[in-house]
């Protein structure tokens, strides 16, 4: 516990260490260690450093987390359904595909909630995916079913009904938001204390 | 009154301290068990201040003073406290 009470007080900014952690650590031989004391050193290590580096790049990050957070919480769940075709037609590349596929996907929107990938081609044989993401279960496989048909060609893995969704914004913009945050918020920080620097050599 | 710094003000107000004897003065006229984290966040700011001044010494365990100008705030901040405890006492007494 004594290891790791020391340890807490490492925590603790550069400059404040040099001042006061031998009579920190005094006072904690004093005191006793114990929980509570270890989760009070904690908080007063992270209250320094807020006070030393200024808190503008903590509540950036805190903004850029909560951004994140309803970013991804806004994001709709979307269901996908998905069919492997094989074409036989030896002209069948994915662009060729694609144009084939213009008389179903009509509008931009469905453009974006359809992928067409290529699995394998050899011996004039292609081998591809077609996948389809909706709101609705129903819906995503009746259009991916509709997006096989149009392409023709054998049906090897028919769409089937997605039984689960999934957001289409990945958890990793709530991590992201905070981090952008801290950069962002980090960046004001230095271009503020530059200006007040600049402002301080050029005062007379 | 839990505010850290105030306590300390108040605990330096009849003699000079280390921070072990402030703690143990502060649990026993207010009751509140400050951990050291806290008491050196209020010692931090009360120096930076120019309320308390530290003494020579040669231990690890450092005396502080309270300064003219922290025993001007100290007593501003209790001046200010009063009118608040006299009038809740009152109040408390009538309700």
């Amino acid at each position: 516990m004594k290891w790791l009470m020391r340890r807490l007080v490492c925590l603790y900014p550069r400059w404040w260490r040099d001042r006061y952690a031998a009579e920190l650590e005094a006072l904690v031989e004093d005191a006793g260690p114990g929980w509570g004391a270890a989760f009070d050193l904690t908080k007063g290590a992270m209250t320094m450093h807020a006070r030393s580096r200024g808190t503008l790049p903590l509540v950036a990050a805190c903004a850029g987390l909560a951004i994140g957070v309803a970013v991804y919480l806004r994001a709709p769940e979307l269901y996908e359904s998905s069919a492997t075709i094989r074409v036989s037609a030896a002209s069948a590349t994915l662009d060729a595909l694609r144009d084939t596929l213009a008389g179903v996907v009509t509008t931009q929107a469905l453009r974006d909630a359809t992928a067409l990938t290529l699995i394998r081609s050899e011996g004039g044989v292609t081998t591809l995916r077609v996948s389809h993401w909706a709101r609705d279960a129903g819906e995503a496989q009746a259009m991916t079913a509709a997006l096989a048909a149009a392409i023709g060609g054998t049906v090897l893995e028919p769409p089937a009904r997605p039984t689960f969704a999934q957001r289409s914004t990945s958890a990793t913009a709530i991590p992201a938001g905070a981090v952008l945050g801290l950069v962002i918020g980090g960046a004001a920080m230095w271009l503020r204390r530059a200006a007040a620097s600049r402002r301080g050599s050029s005062a007379p | 009154m839990t505010d850290p710094s105030l306590l300390v003000l108040s605990s330096l107000a009849d003699g000079d301290k280390h921070g072990y004897a402030m703690m143990t003065d502060i649990k026993a006229f207010a009751g509140v068990e400050l951990g050291p984290g806290t008491l050196y966040g209020a010692i931090t700011r009360l120096e930076q201040r120019g309320f308390i001044r530290a003494l020579a010494s040669d231990d690890r365990r450092r005396p502080y003073r309270l300064t003219p100008s922290g025993r001007e705030f100290l007593a501003e901040q209790l001046a200010a406290l009063e009118p608040i405890v006299r009038i809740g006492t009152r109040r408390l007494r009538h309700s």
